[in-house]
């Protein structure tokens, strides 16, 4: 294995030695190589120093912008869920009444708090997983005034 | 069928938001840029759903929307990219190399978009030489040859 193999395989040497002893032998007889080793070394540890792990509190105000970035741009899509939309409707108004009562705390899915998605946010964190609609409806009615889900719900 | 997408792209950034910034700042070099790119990688990946296989893992797949995203962005802000230094983030070391190692930290900003882009996620994200080619749109020689270039240039700065 000559050194320009050697060069470009040193970032998958550092993540697997294991995986390269070919390119380990030659590192442990070539000078140039070994150099290269360590530079690469040293702009790893370099990188992690300039960019250290942001914190998960400070990223949680960009994540409930996304969120909602998406959640508007979903809402704005044209024809497909105008469709869409009009087949919920017309399956609502067709359907029980548990079934539109179970739509009106869909609709406040979209509309709660910042507060309450942040707060919801910091459940989903803690246990690596988004809530899920059940979930969320259950919380919502747990921890939003009955006031404030009349106002926005009903 | 789209309310599922959404919840599944959802589910990404409460997991993986964290680690799109930080490739994000590795790649664009300060903070405001790389928000707003991984804000971007998680859009897109929600309209491009349907191009997700599955196959590899999420991460994965945002890894390489994330270096296309930073790498377009590079591409377009290159007249000032590097001239217009921020000089806070050389003081306080916010998206900059310090370098104890005696890397100098402008000529590291002097490197081109591909260069950088293939070297950060090359050496610090462990993308494959394909991997790179298929994200920045061009061939695996291009990206070896660009990591070499990079590689060259900085160490030549530490002389």
């Amino acid at each position: 294995m000559n050194c320009n193999k050697v060069k470009l395989l040193i970032p998958d040497l550092l993540r697997d030695p294991e995986k390269y002893p070919e390119v380990r032998e030659h590192i442990s007889l070539c000078d140039t190589c070994r150099a290269e080793l360590e530079l690469v070394k040293q702009l790893r540890g370099e990188m992690q120093n300039a960019f250290p792990d942001t914190s998960v509190i400070e990223n949680i105000p960009a994540r409930i912008s996304l969120i909602r970035r998406i959640r508007n741009m979903q809402a704005r899509r044209p024809l497909a869920y105008a469709l869409a939309l009009a087949a919920i409707l017309i399956l609502t108004l067709i359907l029980t009444p548990l079934l539109q009562s179970r739509n009106a705390a869909n609709e406040l899915y979209t509309y709660y708090e910042d507060e309450t998605l942040e707060a919801m946010l910091a459940v989903d964190l803690s246990r690596g997983m988004a809530l899920s609609e059940d979930e969320v409806i259950l919380y919502l009615i747990e921890n939003e005034p009955m006031q404030t889900l009349n106002e926005i719900a009903f | 069928m789209a309310r599922t997408e959404r919840k599944i792209i959802e589910n990404w950034v409460i997991l993986y938001y964290d680690k799109v910034l930080a490739l994000s700042l590795r790649l664009t070099g300060n903070q405001a840029d790389a928000q707003d790119c991984a804000q971007e990688v998680f859009i897109r990946a929600w309209r491009k759903f349907n191009t997700f296989r599955g196959e590899a893992h999420p991460m994965a797949w945002l890894k390489r929307i994330t270096l296309n995203i930073c790498y377009n962005h590079l591409n377009r802000n290159k007249s000032k990219r590097w001239d217009e230094l921020d000089t806070e983030d050389l003081e306080d070391g916010n998206g900059v190399f310090q370098g104890e190692s005696g890397i100098d930290p402008i000529l590291l900003k002097r490197l081109s978009p591909l260069e950088r882009s293939v070297l950060v996620a090359r050496i610090y994200d462990d993308l494959s030489f394909k991997e790179l080619a298929e994200s920045l749109g061009t061939t695996e020689n291009s990206a070896k040859v660009s990591y070499h270039n990079a590689i060259e240039k900085l160490r030549k700065s530490m002389k």
